[in-house]
């Protein structure tokens, strides 16, 4: 009442444009009270989005087309240029004459410079030398020919490489090897490698960038001992030194990040380096991967300038293989800054021979099976921006807009899971379906009325070690007849998801340990084992044998018109064994038919299967915290508001207070709680005790107080498309729309002023402009 | 302890690097708290801030210790990596200002303390300590003392501080303790020294081994004092490595240890006491730890993180540090940064309803806890202190059902001792009723003996069963047994009077009483979590050891001219435990209304079921065997040194042939992939 009281005054104080919308004070758990200077700090650091460098590029360090870059391709927009000598590629912007190129001219990058000075590099495995991976090899210091042939809008280079030397004699002796007059032997001597790989690869020019092509079946592997572990295509592609160029790159980590470009003395002594969709788990590897957010998205880019110049660079194909390297200035004391993908052709693992893994040997295995298709979208003027990349990827994915009528909130109920007892286990009820529907009421009777929900322990025996699960209701908490009727009932507020998981299969599920569960690529059953828990093995399911138990219970949810919701599905793609391997490929493409049937719904959704689906759950509002990362930036949300409704993750569990509510608004991310009937301590016992706080009693009061906070401040901007998102103080969040709409964030614990408006501590204002 | 840790150890495992979790929390290391003795996820309590590896300009170098001084000036001592000198940084975060001093003449400063103005330095490698001013100027100068007190150790202090007595702490090495200096430079003596503890290792070798192997082994140090720090109230707080348990310590003028048992890791680095008295400590594996003041474990966060490069983990952390504002301040030496943490909403609720809680004011406290439950159900300390809140507002019942969350005994015993006062006060009239009503009957009874009325018939029923089922009759002979075991003896020897049937049923009934027993002993008496009871552990703790007395007793009597057949040993030992079995089910219902008033009780009807059973046993393999007393102590104990070694017989067979089983799948496995 109070708040349209405010809104009504506001709107007889300011009749006229612009209309300010404006929200009231939260009274959520108080943030704590920090020193002012320990709060700057807090708002700088990288888990906000900090104040952009708007400085612009000097002309100085734009890079040169030079007599040897020949054009082979133009448009409009777009000169593609080609130097034979280097097979080199630079793409230039005919307006503002900015140019991006496929490598780094005359590098000053000790070892890296080879793979700098070119536009292709690879990696390979010596098995003559227990598997040894020679990387960051470029083409430029192989000796190799190129084929060169012009196709529409490019050319197509076909590259054989034949060796490589290792040391300077082996350079100085490798012409006399090609007359004749030295014989193979004694090429090895001086360190020469014979790696006999061929492919092929097609640049292109597109209508808003290039494209980089490598087809498949063009790869050759020719050696007998060698074989191909990883391409690198365009090294040096939006490559900038220290920080003479202001702006940043961008990694799609967890929410998304930024590292900025600036002189990091020499911070860092290894790569950001992540597999896009996350890491495998069916290849025991010994590569470090340190992020604890998947790359969700098949993207990366940067920005030279902000507001200026930038690229998006799409993965296309390939990315199921792929991972990004990041280095930023200093690591491996070289000077640039670096943001490109390798694509593994094959990848190196150890295959144990004893049962307790304790020994074993290196082997190889090949994980590309398509063609590697890459493009580089160039961004200009307000598309130079993470915000621009968001649009651009977008567009790329396919993706289409979609409107929705009211903020909804997301209710994840708990109804039961089991403790150990005497004779094997017992139900934990938490919520019957009884009590399901009275919680629900009094969400209604507080005037929520869109809620997306969500059952968790519906199924017998409770969730911990019996998912997958057919649709088998645990009738303890309700007859058949009245989980229906819940259904039904809860389907007027919204869609109804019954939680299952067709990624990790319990002991008590409903696949088989022989049939359905899948080993890893060295041939040991990928199971994890939890000694104290109440079921304490836990396997992982083939895609396949997920796409049959899942048909199984189809027909029946369609009927009901029940989802179900997979909190594992959309963010783990792993390379199994079964009979034979299946490709991360193989699974993609089922998983995708899954969520295509439109009654599965998944978490942290991977690119792959975002045109499938019209909802997403725990969608990140963090990155993986590491060192390199400047900015944290709701870069997965800008790409996906408005296509479908973003959930975060159970913020019963998030004890940041105000901030966590401020960030949803500015994310576009709506709230989900996990809620039950009864006490959470009666959960002590089971697996899932890590759900430490879920009763109703407890929870009520500030969900419905949460909620009004955030639909207050999200429905003036529902189904809006954000154009700017601008930080220009820190702590401090502007958000501009395209229907003009302001919004201001204020994360600082004190009111500030900008454009003449004051935003309270800890809150949001809008700013609707009048036509 | 030790399942507490894999536990620990477990769950870090599992999480770290789970992807898609329902749960977000922003940081890279999970928080644990305690439920029940075990650890639990509870609300992220601390966030980091991005690391700093130079404070404005000035560059960390090598940090070694930190220490907070006034006005929010932060103290750091530092080695410098480019040259053999040190300096102590200070520096301010709120003017952003930054000073080095004493870099002219400090080697290696691996200690600071700051009291009063004045500056204590710590220089391992000039074997020096420092009283310095404001300025960084030397005021006193801790050199090694000549004294036949101080020992023949080097002087290398490594850690200083000092009291509001002037009094100087420094320790040089850690196995000795604290050295303790007057201001002026003046040996005292040490000061809280660990205590030695005799492994059974050690109590092994001391018996076995020559003098000479002594002599080299029986360097028998006190574990190591690693770090210290000191209260407002003046009291030394000590960390020790390599020790269990006591490894954080709080100790009186005496160096006498204050705190009792504390939740921690053996190899403690650092400990800092933050406002309201609470214990900070630092671990070598980058944990850390903060303790409410009377040391029950508050938080556990944090890890080691080799890669450098995870915000919020250590590669070798040095020194912590917390100031008013509870922000964490921690030193990682190896990278060379200082790493500060910030209290989210959910610790300052945990603070404010501790601060209330600690100075009494229990009945204020409510809300705060109450809040702190609803982020965290699982949370032991909170349940604790809402139940204490609600003891002091004398709401008994609902602080009975919080400390029985919290598994509290000593306040679940105070609070049922009130609620049962309160039931009784007011039934008492009733009470007072049925016992006269009882007694009038009894007195009666004893004139007109009107009861056989009703016992007759019971008793007439059970001869009617007894001879309609033999087994019954046979179970039921136990009784007899009971009387007279030397005559019931002769009959189950002689008259195979009981089947091994009817003492198998009885067995188990037995089992049955036990079940009931571990599953129904009140709250207060049992040590056991109920829902870890494990069905096939307690049958083997059961059956295992009577059945293998039975054999081996069996064994024993045959070659030791025993009378008894293996059938008799069944019988007879089943017979003769049954006052240990008979008293559990009645000792389950006495518990659940007594209090630790009370506890007596329990003990002594326990006491009595095993006394009687162990004379019980006694005579029974006397009588079963016809042997002498002697012959009878000689058998028992013949009987249990069998057991012993037919378990470490099976146990040895057992290891071989997995070890046999392991060898042969391994074969088949290479064969099978290298092929």
């Amino acid at each position: 009442m109070f708040s349209i009281l405010k809104k009504l005054t506001l709107l007889t104080l300011f009749g006229s444009a612009p209309f300010i919308i404006a929200n009231t004070q939260m009274n959520a758990p108080a943030e704590s009270e920090l020193p002012e200077y320990l709060e700057d700090r807090k708002l700088s650091s990288s888990q906000f989005t900090q104040v952009d460098d708007l400085r612009t590029v000097d002309p100085e360090n734009y890079i040169l087309i030079t007599e040897d870059d020949r054009i082979i391709a133009s448009n409009n927009d777009l000169n593609l240029y080609f130097n034979e000598t280097t097979t080199t590629f630079k793409v230039e912007d005919t307006a503002t004459e900015y140019v991006f190129a496929s490598h780094i001219e005359n590098p000053e990058a000790g070892t890296f410079n080879a793979l700098l000075e070119s536009a292709v590099g690879l990696d390979f495995i010596r098995l003559d030398r227990n598997y040894d991976l020679r990387e960051n090899v470029g083409l430029s210091e192989t000796i190799h020919t190129v084929g060169v042939m012009p196709i529409q809008d490019g050319v197509k280079l076909s590259i054989e490489i034949g060796g490589f030397c290792a040391t300077r004699a082996c350079e100085r002796f490798y012409p006399s090897y090609e007359s004749g007059d030295r014989t193979l032997e004694e090429m090895f001597e001086v360190g020469f490698t014979n790696i006999d790989i061929a492919f092929d690869v097609e640049v292109t020019l597109r209508e808003d960038g290039v494209n980089v092509k490598v087809p498949f079946e063009s790869i050759q592997e020719n050696a007998e001992n060698i074989r191909l572990a990883s391409l690198t295509l365009f090294p040096g592609f939006g490559a900038t030194e220290m920080d003479l160029t202001p702006g940043y790159m961008m990694i799609p980590d967890g929410a998304g990040a930024l590292i900025r470009y600036e002189d990091n003395e020499g911070a860092y002594l290894s790569p950001y380096q992540a597999p896009f969709y996350g890491g495998d788990l069916g290849i025991p590897s010994s590569r470090l991967n340190v992020s604890n957010y998947p790359l969700s998205l098949p993207v990366f880019g940067a920005v030279h300038g902000v507001y200026q110049h930038g690229f998006l660079s799409f993965i296309e194909s390939g990315d199921m293989s792929a991972r990004l390297l990041v280095y930023p200035n200093g690591t491996l004391n070289q000077p640039y800054n670096l943001i490109f993908a390798k694509y593994d052709y094959r990848r190196i693992y150890r295959q144990s021979f004893t049962t307790d893994g304790s020994s074993g040997a290196p082997r190889e295995i090949q994980t590309l099976f398509s063609d590697i298709d890459v493009s580089y979208t160039l961004l200009t003027g307000d598309d130079a921006h993470y915000v621009g990349m968001a649009h651009t990827t977008r567009d790329q994915l396919g993706l289409t807009q979609n409107a929705l009528s009211e903020v909804p909130l997301h209710l994840t109920y708990l109804m039961a899971d089991s403790e150990a007892s005497f004779f094997g286990a017992t139900l934990v009820e938490m919520s019957t379906v009884e009590a399901v529907r009275s919680m629900h009421q009094r969400f209604l009777d507080a005037g929520i009325t869109t809620i997306d929900t969500a059952l968790m322990g519906w199924n017998e025996g409770g969730m911990s070690g019996h998912l997958p699960a057919s649709y088998d209701l645990e009738n303890s908490l309700g007859s058949r007849r009245e989980f229906e009727d819940l259904f039904a009932f809860l389907n007027t507020t919204g869609d109804v998801s019954l939680v299952n998981d067709y990624i990790f299969a319990g002991e008590n599920s409903d696949a088989s340990y022989r049939r359905d569960m899948v080993s890893a690529v060295d041939r040991f059953k990928l199971t994890f084992e939890c000694g104290s828990c109440v079921y304490s093995e836990t396997g992982i399911l083939s895609a396949e044998s997920a796409q049959r138990l899942f048909e199984n219970d189809l027909e029946r949810l369609n009927a009901l018109d029940v989802d179900y919701m997979d909190p594992s599905l959309g963010s783990t793609l792993s390379t199994m064994y079964q009979g034979g391997l299946i490709s991360r490929e193989t699974s993609a493409k089922v998983y995708q038919a899954m969520v295509e049937t439109g009654r599965l719904n998944v978490s942290m959704p991977s690119g792959y299967l975002l045109p499938y689906l019209d909802k997403a759950y725990y969608v990140p509002t963090y990155h993986s915290s590491l060192e390199y990362f400047d900015d944290l930036i709701p870069f997965m949300s800008t790409v996906l508001n408005g296509v479908m409704p973003l959930y975060s993750s159970y913020l019963n569990f998030n004890s940041i207070g105000d901030t966590g509510l401020l960030k949803l608004i500015d994310f576009g991310i709506y709230p989900a709680y996990l809620v039950s009937d009864q006490p959470t301590s009666r959960l002590k016992n089971t697996d899932i005790s890590y759900f430490y706080t879920t009763q109703m009693e407890r929870w009520e009061d500030s969900i419905i107080e949460s909620y009004d906070f955030i639909e207050s401040a999200m429905a003036p901007t529902l189904n809006q498309t954000l154009v700017r998102r601008d930080v220009p103080m820190p702590g401090v969040v502007k958000k501009v729309f395209d229907d003009g709409t302001v919004q201001y964030i204020n994360y600082q614990s004190r009111p500030v002023t900008i454009d003449d408006f004051t935003v309270n501590a800890l809150d949001v204002l809008t700013v609707e402009v009048r036509p | 302890m030790m399942k507490l840790w894999s536990l620990f150890l477990a769950l870090q495992s599992v999480f770290i690097g789970v992807i898609a979790s329902p749960i977000e929390t922003g940081v890279r290391y999970q928080t644990f708290t305690l439920n029940d003795g075990e650890f639990v996820r509870t609300q992220t309590a601390y966030t980091p801030l991005s690391s700093v590896s130079d404070i404005y300009g000035v560059s960390l170098d090598t940090p070694n210790d930190i220490v907070l001084g006034d006005a929010g000036n932060v103290y750091i001592a530092s080695t410098n990596r480019t040259s053999d000198t040190g300096k102590i940084i200070r520096f301010n975060l709120d003017s952003e200002t930054v000073e080095t001093l004493g870099e002219d003449f400090l080697i290696n400063p691996t200690g600071v303390y700051v009291r009063d103005d004045r500056i204590y330095v710590a220089d391992r490698g000039a074997g020096l300590a420092y009283q310095l001013d404001t300025s960084g100027d030397i005021l006193v100068t801790y050199s090694r003392p000549d004294s036949p007190l101080f020992g023949d150790d080097a002087f290398q202090p490594r850690k200083i501080l000092a009291d509001a007595r002037g009094n100087v702490y420094i320790l040089n090495n850690g196995s000795r303790g604290l050295a303790q200096f007057t201001n002026d430079n003046e040996f005292l003596g040490y000061f809280g020294t660990n205590e030695v503890f005799a492994s059974l290792r050690t109590v092994l070798q001391y018996f076995f081994f020559t003098d000479e192997q002594r002599a080299n082994l029986f360097s028998l140090t006190p574990p190591e004092v690693s770090n210290m720090a000191i209260d407002e109230r003046g009291l030394i707080h000590t960390v020790s490595l390599g020790v269990e348990d006591t490894g954080v310590k709080r100790l009186n003028i005496n160096g006498d240890n204050l705190l009792g048992d504390v939740v921690h890791r053996a190899n403690l680095l650092d400990i800092y006491v933050g406002p309201i008295g609470n214990i900070y400590t630092i671990s070598g594996d980058g944990y850390i730890y903060e303790y409410d003041r009377e040391g029950n474990l508050l938080f556990a966060f944090g890890g080691q993180d080799e890669s450098n490069q995870i915000q919020g983990l250590f590669n070798v952390p040095s020194a912590l540090a917390v100031d008013d504002s509870y922000t964490i301040y921690a030193l990682d030496q190896a990278e060379g940064e200082l790493n500060i943490y910030l209290p989210t909403a959910f610790s300052d609720l945990v603070h404010e309803a501790l601060s209330l809680y600690q100075t009494g004011n229990y009945a204020a406290s409510e809300e705060p806890w109450k809040e702190v439950l609803k982020q965290n159900d699982l949370f032991d300390l909170a349940h604790i202190g809402l139940g204490n809140a609600y003891f002091s507002l004398e709401r008994y019942d609902e602080a009975l059902e919080e400390f029985d969350i919290a598994r509290y005994q000593s306040g679940y015993s105070d609070a049922f001792w009130e609620v049962r006062n309160e039931f009784l006060l007011e039934n008492v009239g009733t009470y007072v009723l049925i016992f006269f009503i009882v007694m009038i009957i009894y007195v009666i009874n004893l004139r007109l003996k009107f009861m056989h009325v009703v016992t007759d018939p019971i008793k007439k029923g059970i001869r009617w069963l007894r001879g309609k089922s033999r087994t019954l009759d046979e179970i039921l002979y136990v009784f007899r047994y009971l009387r007279n075991p030397a005559d019931a003896t002769y009959e189950i020897k002689r008259k195979n009077r009981v089947s091994i049937l009817s003492a198998t049923l009885l067995l188990l009934i037995y089992f049955g009483f036990y079940v009931y027993y571990i599953y129904e002993l009140g709250f207060l008496f049992n040590p056991r979590d109920i829902s870890e009871i494990n069905l096939l552990e307690e049958i083997l703790r059961v059956f295992l050891p009577l059945l293998l007395f039975v054999l081996s007793n069996y064994l024993i009597g045959s070659i030791r001219e025993g009378e008894g057949r293996l059938k008799d040993v069944y019988i007879t030992t089943i017979f003769s435990v049954t006052p240990y079995f008979i008293v559990l089910p009645f000792l389950a219902i006495l518990s659940r209304g007594l209090t630790f008033n009370e506890a007596f009780l329990i003990d002594f009807v326990q006491f009595i079921g095993i006394g009687v059973s162990v004379i019980y046993f006694f005579f029974m393999v006397k009588e079963t065997h016809y042997y002498s007393i002697k012959e009878t102590t000689a058998s028992i104990l013949i009987s249990f040194f069998t057991m012993l070694m037919l378990l470490l017989g099976s146990f040895i067979i057992y290891i071989l042939l997995s070890e046999l089983f392991t060898l042969m799948v391994d074969l088949v496995l290479e064969v099978f992939y290298r092929v």
